[in-house]
């Protein structure tokens, strides 16, 4: 019995041994290094359900011995903390912009302008090297920025930047007035033809998709709020602009180099992943995986040590949500669509897909298929039928012939915020751009506005400009015509170029005469009849002594015979004499008129009485306003 | 039929008749002179870009309004030159307003403030029109050079008196062999737009101290000079740099001097704020000496009574000794009960003679007839700040919280403004969770020293100040306007007759003196200028006013 015992142990662990062996005894399996990139929620879904997928993902593929998971050291940071860092590097950003503004203000008044310039400069850079210091108040700050570097730049003889900086403002202002009546004509002729060229440039669009999470965005474009998103931005001036979607106190900002014939589509993340897996958050967000972003991710892997990617978005279709996962193999960036998969918001039912994803992922490592065709779709992110459209910049100026759309390889979206390098490539790009458009001037010249093709005659003129506050210096001798009281003042205005000269005429134009001329002009008026004799002041007439006669003119009135009562004009009165056939009379009415005299006297100097106490009391005032103009 | 002559009817007749037809009530005249035109020194700047108020401007606007009087608003042409308003019924708080517009834009403004139109009265009105958002150097109606003080000065104190006018007191200015102190008062007149030296000066050389206003009962308002630091001897202006003890009434023309009591501590950059319920001035903390290594900082808190003329201390002193804080003052209404009035002091330096983090408050207790420690602040929620602030500014929000803002975290004689902040932070010690918070937004310079008003409209001005940019301390004319916006500010660069560029100051200053003017404009004066690193900076005498855009 006790023999039989000891066989049956032996037999036992023979057996166990036995079903070890096979394990133990094979060869080590191959393993395949992956690195997955988080899954990112495209519009609909949630940032928690896309990490929530990517955790369940990433177990998965940790659990198979064939795959060895590399994650990306920095992708285990905390998207919070990331953007919190995005955000205090746009406020430090912010900040060197401000002080070089300030300083630029200080030397500005020391009249240091080449030393203003370096730092407007600086500080324009700066806020483009950080989107997210593009908000309401950066936005102007931009524009004002580059006007007065414009200025700045005028003024050290720096033409071509002073050019480029005014390209620059109206590209991010294109509806903000220069104020003529406060620069010298030729900085004012300057801007009109910089902002004529821009706007007669052909135009771009830029599609801003709603960020993944709920609640109302406000979509800035150069810091002008335009709308909520998603929004497609059209008419957009080509050349580099920074959109930014804010959602109460979340940011995000990009600045994009805008070109014409080719959408940019910009998908906000208020949560962007940290680390390297960023550079392909824009490229998930668009919906697509395209050739250029398999050779992100292909750095991606190569940085990491990895032969794979796995990279892949979370949409919402209909009810659910849709996992569409992407290998992307080391070999020549291949680029391996997988099968979607479809989640609940709970992920209650996901493993049995996740299994069957990873399935597939070490499936397709050991036996890679041909390479799935480009670009790969990772949900429906963009339904640009679908979006608002809003026009950014004004129409070209009547007569200005916007030039045809240009062929474009594509938008070219710089690289999210963080990554300063690349966004110092995408200001350097900018002013790249606006050295194209300075340099593409003369080809373009048969497209330009009237405005742009009168530059030439300008340069001369632009060659000279002063700054307001300073004297200009002369334009041309302009012979100033004579003034000549008699003249009209509408010959006078012709007759004066400088705008700032003529304003004060072109106000003389349309001011009504003066009082004096009126005179003149009624006195040189051929003479007009007597007029009739009013009726206001009836006054009977009496004799007057020929001492009191006054010299005048005008025909002494003779009266009717039988008239006893006249009216007469109020300076006729001392020139009327009574005529000797009216001295007689048939009646005596003398005692009536006595009685009618002392009531009337008596009326009138109660009257006069109560008049007068009256006249001592002021009852109103009269503002009489001058000034000198 | 008798003649009319002959019935010696004739002439009385016609006399009163033309009388009566002659005969009209007189009318007052209020005569109007708008001042057009920035002065010289404004518009001869070479980073001036065109803070004339005239340029560009087509139409003038007038509005008149005051009590019983539906407001009139009439315009005209601004060639013109000239614009009438007849029939204007008289009365009493009339007011013109004059709008200078381009393309129907508001460019520049005048504000005539209230005056009385009265029977037997002509009132001669000069209006300054000024480039609106934006300092303009202030002028007289002769605009070939800018109005300036009488001295220069920096460190002084300005007060609005009842009548629109300001009274400019103290100060010192900076010379090759020091600080010169002065004690020459001088007057600047809106009306005029001109500076004029006060015939009565204090007795006291001061600089550094308090200068508030104060209703006195039936003297009217005056002004009370407190604090501060000068020169043993006073008349000759020589001596050692000391604490000046007693205080300085001006009332009528005639300066008093109050002494306060012995146990009164004599004290310098102590803070001082009127408060809003009971009307004393509190005079709280301070240095017992001049602000020299070694200073001691004091805890006391003393105040003055304008009802009585003289100065109580109080025996309950604040949390902890506390010199240069800013002083607020509060309506400090709880949810439930009437306003309890009081003064929070914020920041400044602790006893080690550090920036300090400290906030406390000092309200009047009536049952004890004194200032006692206002336990609202006691709260570890709102007893400090986030970061030590000193040289900093503060006000009183439209919604009775503080906003403070600027100045620098660290105390240094040698290097003051090595470590300047651009930190707003406000306190709110009301809400229902209360807190003390920076806010997101930052002024736009990071600087100490500045000048900050509270506008009409609640928005907080910040102007000048002085900072260190590229190893040099440089004075700044950075303008920053903070608007209160729930436990958030938003901060934004006055607009400027062109650009935010030029809205701010014309001219950097730091330590300069501003006060808000009866019309709602913003008076800002002398101050401190950098010049060459290592130069002495400038004292300076000219004068900035800022006319709010709204």
């Amino acid at each position: 019995m006790k023999t039989m015992m000891s066989q049956a142990k032996v037999a036992l662990v023979m057996s166990l041994v036995w079903a070890a062996a096979p394990v133990q005894a094979a060869p080590p399996a191959k393993t395949t290094a992956v690195a997955p990139v988080p899954f990112l929620a495209l519009p609909g879904a949630s940032d928690e359900l896309a990490a929530k997928v990517s955790l369940a993902v990433i177990s998965e593929l940790k659990s198979r011995n064939e795959l060895k998971v590399i994650e990306l050291p920095d992708d285990k940071g905390d998207p919070k903390a990331a953007a919190d860092k995005l955000k205090a590097d746009a406020q430090k950003a912010s900040e060197t912009s401000r002080t070089n503004i300030g300083k630029a203000a200080e030397l500005f008044k020391k009249g240091s302008h080449a030393k203003a310039a370096a730092a407007l400069d600086k500080a324009v850079k700066a806020m483009l090297a950080n989107p997210l210091t593009v908000d309401e108040a950066g936005g102007k700050l931009l524009a004002d920025a580059t006007l007065q570097l414009a200025v700045a730049r005028v003024i050290t003889g720096d033409e071509d930047g002073a050019d480029l900086a005014l390209t620059m403002h109206v590209r991010w202002a294109p509806e903000l007035p220069l104020d003529a009546a406060n620069y010298p004509p030729a900085f004012v002729r300057a801007f009109e033809a910089a902002r004529g060229r821009l706007l007669g440039s052909p135009r771009a669009t830029i599609k801003v998709l709603a960020p993944p999470g709920v609640g109302e965005t406000r979509v800035l474009f150069d810091g002008r709020p335009l709308r909520a998103a998603p929004v497609q931005l059209t008419d957009v001036l080509p050349g580099v602009h920074v959109v930014r979607v804010e959602r109460g106190a979340e940011a995000w900002a990009e600045a994009v180099d805008a070109q014409p014939g080719a959408d940019a589509v910009l998908v906000p993340r208020f949560l962007p992943p940290p680390g390297p897996s960023m550079p392909l958050a824009t490229a998930i967000g668009r919906g697509e995986i395209d050739k250029a972003a398999a050779k992100v991710a292909g750095k991606l892997m190569k940085q990491a040590g990895a032969q794979a990617v796995l990279l892949g978005a979370v949409s919402k279709e209909g009810d659910g949500f849709t996992v569409r996962p992407v290998l992307v193999l080391e070999k020549r960036d291949k680029v391996l669509a997988l099968a979607p998969i479809a989640v609940d918001a709970e992920l209650l039912s996901a493993s049995l897909s996740v299994l069957r994803l990873v399935d597939e992922i070490v499936a397709k490592l050991n036996t890679p298929p041909a390479e799935s065709p480009l670009p790969v779709l990772l949900g429906s992110a963009v339904a640009t039928e679908e979006l608002a459209q809003v026009p950014t910049a004004p129409q070209p100026p009547e007569g200005v012939a916007q030039a045809p759309q240009q062929a474009s390889t594509g938008p070219q979206v710089s690289q999210a915020a963080p990554i300063a390098g690349s966004l110092d490539a995408a200001v350097a790009a900018a002013v790249k751009a606006d050295a194209g458009t300075a340099t593409q001037e003369p080809s373009q010249t048969q497209a330009q506005p009237p405005v742009a093709a009168q530059e030439p005659q300008d340069t001369g003129a632009g060659r000279r400009v002063a700054l307001p506050g300073q004297k200009p210096p002369p334009i041309a001798a302009q012979p100033k015509p004579e003034a000549k009281p008699e003249a009209m003042p509408e010959a006078k205005a012709e007759a004066k170029p400088e705008p700032k000269v003529e304003q004060p005429e072109q106000r003389a134009a349309i001011v009504p005469k003066a009082p004096e001329e009126q005179v003149v002009a009624q006195a040189n008026k051929p003479a007009a009849p007597p007029p009739a004799p009013g009726r206001n002041l009836v006054i009977p007439r009496q004799a007057t002594d020929p001492d009191d006669e006054v010299t005048t003119d005008k025909p002494r009135q003779a009266p009717a015979a039988a008239t006893r009562i006249e009216a007469l004009e109020a300076n006729q009165v001392a020139t009327v004499h009574e005529e000797p056939t009216l001295q007689a009379s048939k009646k005596n009415h003398a005692a009536l008129w006595i009685v009618a005299g002392v009531l009337v006297a008596g009326g009138l100097g109660v009257g006069g009485y109560f008049l007068y106490e009256n006249s001592r009391t002021a009852q109103s005032a009269t503002v009489t306003a001058t000034w000198s103009h | 039929m008798p003649s009319l002559r002959s019935t010696g009817l004739g002439l009385p007749l016609l006399t009163c008749a033309l009388l009566a037809a002659s005969c009209s009530a007189p009318v007052v005249a209020i005569d109007v002179t708008i001042v057009t035109k920035a002065c010289a020194g404004a518009t001869n700047n070479g980073a001036d870009l065109g803070h004339d108020p005239s340029v560009g401007v087509d139409t003038l606007r007038l509005t008149l309004s005051g009590d019983g009087l539906s407001t009139q608003t009439v315009t005209a042409p601004f060639g013109d030159g000239t614009l009438t308003v007849p029939n204007v019924p008289l009365g009493t708080n009339r007011r013109v307003v004059v709008e200078a517009l381009k393309n129907t834009l508001v460019r520049a403004r005048a504000d005539s403030g209230l005056f009385d139109a009265l029977d037997g009265s002509t009132v001669q009105l000069s209006l300054f029109l000024r480039v609106i958002d934006s300092f303009t150097f202030t002028t007289g109606v002769d605009t070939t050079t800018c109005s300036k003080m009488v001295y220069p000065r920096a460190g002084h104190a300005m007060t609005l008196l009842g009548d629109g006018r300001v009274l400019i007191t103290g100060g010192y200015t900076i010379q090759n062999d020091g600080l010169h102190y002065l004690n020459q008062a001088e007057v600047y007149d809106p009306k005029t737009g001109l500076f004029s030296a006060q015939v009565a000066s204090p007795s006291f050389r001061r600089g550094g101290h308090a200068a508030l206003a104060v209703q006195l009962g039936a003297a009217g308002t005056g002004v009370i000079i407190a604090g501060g630091e000068g020169p043993s001897d006073p008349v000759s202006g020589s001596g050692n740099t000391v604490a000046i003890k007693p205080l300085e009434l001006f009332n009528t023309n005639v300066w008093q001097q109050i002494t306060p009591p012995g146990t009164s501590p004599t004290r310098t950059h102590q803070s001082a704020a009127v408060d809003l319920r009971k009307g004393f001035v509190v005079i709280a903390g301070g240095l017992s000496g001049p602000d020299v290594p070694g200073a001691v900082a004091l805890d006391g808190v003393s105040w003055f009574d304008p009802q009585q003329t003289i100065v109580k201390d109080s025996s309950q002193p604040l949390a902890a000794p506390l010199a240069d804080a800013v002083a607020v003052a509060r309506a400090n209404k709880p949810v439930s009960g009437s306003a309890r009035g009081g003064v929070v002091l914020v920041g400044g330096r602790d006893a080690n003679g550090a920036a300090s983090a400290q906030v406390s408050g000092v309200v009047f207790n009536d049952a004890q007839n004194q200032y006692i420690p206002d336990a609202t602040w006691e709260a570890p929620a709102l007893n400090h700040l986030p970061s030590p602030r000193v040289r900093h500014v503060g006000a009183r929000t439209k919604s009775d919280s503080v906003v403070i803002a600027g100045g620098a975290s660290t105390v240094s004689s040698t290097d003051p403004y090595a470590n300047t902040v651009s930190l707003i932070t406000v306190l709110e010690p009301d809400a229902l969770q209360p807190y003390i918070e920076d806010t997101t937004a930052r002024l736009s310079q990071a600087r100490a020293d500045s000048c900050g008003v509270a506008l009409n409209d609640g928005t907080f001005l910040v102007a000048g100040g002085a900072t260190k940019l590229s190893g040099v301390n440089t004075t700044v004319s950075a303008t920053d306007l903070i608007s209160p916006d729930g436990r958030d500010t938003t901060v934004r660069l006055p607009r400027g007759p062109n650009s935010a560029m030029d809205g701010g100051l014309q001219m950097p200053r730091h330590r300069a003196a501003c006060v808000r003017l009866l019309d709602g404009s913003v008076l800002i004066t002398g101050g401190l200028q950098y010049g060459a690193a290592g130069a002495i900076p400038a004292t300076l005498d000219s004068a900035e006013i800022f006319m709010p855009a709204q």
